[in-house]
């Protein structure tokens, strides 16, 4: 076991160094790949050690815990910060300075925040995180990043003024029985002291968890990410989207789910599954009439994450059946929403980032991010144009890609706690997903390639290789999944179930899905195909021109019809929803003040069903 | 854990349930093709016409357009043959016990369905061709459109049960079984389209326009607008796969439909509950033809409007009914 404060230690330092070898940009990148590489290398190491759960005696007064779960979230912190370090050497050449710095500061505040099993050692992680990655954001030094760096920061401070609350009441609660220092807020602590019982406690979980659900996000505070990631460049889009929102945002789930005692109502975790339900089914219909990339996987990210808040709702959901119900059922049903919701989480980092890699690569290939100009990419960058097919098709839930396995259990676990409305929707959200997919894939990679694009050609070695990496892991837990969920998720699983239960609970249950087999049997399909097509039949392939022209009934060089350039339009799709469209539109009006208002009055909606006595 | 011996039962399982599905397969497409032959006051070919079409397809010469991209040009007839084969596996086709569903539930043939439509999207797109981009624009509504009812009519009969105390179950097997017996005064057979005739309706119709039939479904092929639509570019071995793979989906989808409200052969024994079974196959492509010769294709935004709006209130009723529970 190596503590964790190591590595937090290192990024500090190598950010220290970075900030003083500004000028030499070879020597910056080396310091960083070199931090990032030994934080990966420590994380993984420490899964060797799992089956202990250590709470780590604090070096410099971090009060560090070391166990699946947080082991887990550092996991996926310390891994996409290695690739977004190697994609960023190529991508940003010019006006590197401050961004190395910057980078890792943002990832050791992350991996601290990780592995905290502390309160306000979560909390001031994660204000480090916020205040070192909104500069990042401002990366370019235009009109716009500005502005998306501006909104971010504003929403992300407004939702901490509710964590501090939070933290306060906590602390007062404590003074008033009469204990002191930082130990007060130790997730430990105050589960054996039960501080928290009273409504102040309850109180100040429910505003931390305010706090943290901005960092997520859920649906009516989902605002800034767009704007953050389309303003960002593409290696800190993938930070923000595959990392940030999961590392920062998890807590959220986190206190909830550690403190579930305050909140046994049904009625609550009801509240819960369905903003996961809204967030998924609103977002992806917003991210259909998107047309620049980098904003339509970024709603796209806020849908994925409405699976995340389902799956750990329905785990929620669950504990609160048990302990109403005392049924032991209901047990096994929590582990598999808990590991549906933390395998989707791990699954979305690997292919959001695959997406956001390629969206970058693009950009910098080709210098625009809008889908409707781009096309036929597929002949120019084939290495991209496959790798995003695979991320795509894996996001979209196609069965032998990772997706799907984690989309697959979070249905079973909706309909087997008895929600079945909840997975239809995730059903349709699915089928909605990958419609968008396919237009964007389409449009951006198959089809006429515009003369604009003729000299467009792979993009660097060291931004293909991150998402080549990415989307072997979609098709490895794709076709093995039992690899992720054994080593991975179930360790994860296990802190967060309430401590009375008894270790022989059996999540494994839920990995009665025979992928292989389903793998191996396609796989036979696929061959029989293949033997049918490849079988000579007696005749030869032509070679011959006039045969492999396009059948177009002449229409090709009509210059009235302008065949060649047909591309899928968003109007197709997003006609049947278009007056939802249109009040999501005029709701969206850009600024940052609509949006802190936005948070404030559904934060105020769900405090006043607090004080009511509703949940 | 599967052994060897398993794993290669299993196989032999397989290409066994693909052999009869074959055989369903090509009866079904006969009828359908006979049917709608004599419907429109034609003679109509005879019982060998479907395979020996596709046969000689096979004996074509093999070429790839110009346009085209030929990884994904050569990979998505596969695809779609490779989808619609598992498929034809896990619906049990009349037989009691039928260990194809191992441990597979119905989300798994829902997303497989949606596969074998996402290879002719690839299809389409990958082949070059104008018309085939259209198709396959249009395929994508179409699956859009279809999958909320489709959904939530699969998953009625399950979600039945479990309301019904049989536990939680997503499996086929499990639906079949249960529609064992009479109800109703021993009058009616116990199968789920009596108990839930308006998700049995919103199936049917998800179903009918997944086979690309009519009033809806060939909207991605329809041949007066845009050629074969996303097939436009095949020919040859290729096209004979696709072929194949269409030819299956004669089979496919009615059988699904079977299983899950009409009883699949249930509370029959072996050889007759398979004649049964294929009766009841039959019996619906019947009625399926009739509504596809009868009628006109309707536009692709009549599409959305209709399954967003009717059929999802007929799956609903139902989805209602077993939520409130009543």
């Amino acid at each position: 076991m190596i503590d964790p404060t190591i590595i937090v230690v290192i990024f500090y330092i190598a950010a220290a160094l970075s900030l003083l070898g500004m000028k030499i940009t070879r020597a910056n990148d080396i310091v960083a790949v070199l931090a990032t590489g030994v934080a990966l290398f420590v994380v993984i190491f420490n899964f060797f050690y799992l089956p202990l759960l250590i709470s780590l005696p604090s070096l410099l007064g971090f009060s560090f815990t070391v166990n699946g779960y947080t082991n887990l979230i550092a996991l996926i912190a310390t891994f996409i910060g290695f690739l977004v370090v190697v994609y960023s050497i190529k991508y940003i050449e010019k006006r590197r300075g401050y961004y190395s710095f910057f980078v890792l500061l943002t990832l050791g505040s992350l991996v601290g925040m990780a592995y905290s099993w502390n309160l306000l050692w979560v909390f001031l992680f994660a204000e480090l995180a916020t205040i070192s990655s909104a500069p990042l954001i401002a990366h370019y030094l235009k009109a716009t990043s500005y502005e998306g760096a501006l909104k971010y920061f504003v929403i992300q401070i407004f939702a901490s003024f509710f964590g501090v609350v939070g933290l306060g009441l906590i602390y007062q609660e404590a003074q008033i029985s009469g204990f002191a220092g930082i130990g007060v807020f130790s997730i430990d602590f105050l589960i054996a002291s039960g501080l928290l019982l009273g409504f102040i406690g309850k109180l100040a979980i429910f505003l931390i968890f305010l706090g943290f659900l901005v960092k997520v996000p859920s649906f009516p505070i989902h605002t800034w990410l767009p704007d953050a990631s389309t303003a960002a460049p593409a290696p800190i889009s993938t930070l923000l989207h595959a990392m940030m929102i999961k590392v920062a945002g998890m807590p959220a789930f986190l206190v909830l789910l550690m403190f579930y005692s305050l909140f046994i109502s049904i009625n609550f975790w009801l509240i819960i599954c369905i903003l996961g339900v809204l967030t998924m089914l609103i977002c992806v219909i917003i991210a259909f009439a998107q047309n620049d990339l980098k904003r339509l996987l970024a709603f796209d990210s806020v849908s994925q994450m409405g699976y995340v808040i389902l799956g750990l709702g329905i785990g929620g959901l669950a504990i609160t059946s048990n302990t109403l119900f005392a049924d032991p059922v209901w047990l096994v049903v929590a582990a598999g929403g808990i590991a549906a919701g933390l395998f989707h989480l791990l699954n979305h980092s690997l292919f959001k980032s695959v997406l956001f890699f390629s969206a970058g690569a693009i950009e910098h290939e080709t210098g625009t991010r809008d889908i409707n100009k781009l096309g036929g990419l597929l002949h120019a960058m084939p290495r991209t144009g496959y790798v995003m097919l695979i991320g795509s098709l894996a996001i979209a839930g196609v069965p032998l890609l990772n997706g799907f396995v984690s989309k697959w259990m979070v249905y079973n676990a909706c309909i087997a706690a008895g929600q079945p409305t909840f997975a239809l929707i995730a059903i349709f959200t699915s089928a909605l997903t990958f419609g968008v997919f396919l237009r964007m894939l389409c449009s951006v990679f198959l089809g006429h390639a515009p003369e604009t694009y003729a000299d467009v050609h792979s993009a660097p070695k060291s931004m293909v290789a991150p998402s080549l990496i990415l989307a072997a892991g979609c098709i490895l837990f794709g076709i093995f999944p039992q690899l992720a969920l054994g080593f991975l998720i179930y360790p994860a699983t296990y802190p967060l179930l309430p401590a009375a239960i008894p270790p022989p609970v059996n999540p494994l249950i839920w990995v009665s899905l025979d992928v292989f087999l389903l793998a191996t049997l396609l796989f036979m399909g696929l061959v029989v195909g293949y033997v049918l097509y490849r079988f000579r039949w007696g005749v030869q392939p032509v070679e011959a021109d006039d045969k492999t022209m396009p059948m177009t009934g002449g229409a090709l060089h009509d210059p009235y019809l302008k065949v060649d350039e047909v591309r899928p339009s968003s109007t197709v799709f997003a006609y049947p929803f278009r007056s939802l469209l249109n009040s999501v539109r005029k709701t969206h009006t850009g600024l940052a003040n609509m949006y802190v208002l936005w948070f404030v009055l559904f934060a105020l909606l769900l405090l006043l069903w607090l004080f009511l006595g509703w949940i | 854990m599967v052994t060897l011996v398993d794993f290669l039962f299993i196989l032999g399982l397989y290409f066994a349930a693909i052999g009869l599905a074959f055989f369903f397969s090509w009866v079904g497409a006969w009828v359908f093709r006979k049917l709608s032959a004599r419907l429109q006051a034609r003679r109509g070919p005879p019982l060998v016409q479907p395979v020996a079409d596709i046969i000689k397809l096979f004996g074509k010469e093999r070429f790839i357009p110009c346009l085209a991209n030929k990884f994904l040009y050569i990979l998505s007839p596969l695809v779609a043959l490779s989808a619609i084969l598992i498929l034809s596996f896990m619906i049990p086709p009349g037989i009691p016990y039928w260990p194809g569903p191992l441990s597979w539930d119905l989300i798994v043939v829902l997303y497989f369905s949606v596969m074998f439509s996402l290879a002719f999207v690839i299809a389409g797109w990958a082949s070059g061709s104008p018309w085939g981009k259209i198709g396959a624009s249009r395929e994508v509504a179409i699956i859009l459109s279809v999958e909320l009812p489709l959904a939530i009519a699969i998953l009625i009969p399950p979600l039945a049960l479990a309301r019904g105390g049989y536990g939680f179950t997503l499996s086929i097997t499990d639906v079949i079984l249960a529609q064992e017996g009479n109800f109703l005064w021993t009058v009616l057979p116990n199968w789920f389209i009596f108990h839930y005739p308006f998700a049995a309706l919103a199936l049917f119709l998800a179903l009918l326009t997944k086979s690309w039939m009519r009033p809806f479904g060939d909207i991605p092929e329809a041949e007066q607008e845009i050629f074969a639509g996303p097939l436009t570019e095949y020919g040859g071995p290729l096209l004979g796969i696709f072929e194949l793979a269409r030819l299956f989906r004669f089979y496919v989808f009615t059988a699904l439909f079977v299983d899950l409200y009409l009883g699949g052969g249930s509370g029959l024994i072996f050889p007759i509950s398979i004649l049964v079974f294929l009766l009841k196959c039959l019996s619906i492509t019947i009625i399926m033809t009739i509504i596809h010769v009868a009628s006109a294709r309707y536009r692709i935004s009549h599409v959305f409007k209709w399954f967003l709006t009717v059929c999802l209130a007929f799956a609903l009723i139902s989805l209602i009914r077993i939520v409130v529970g009543f």
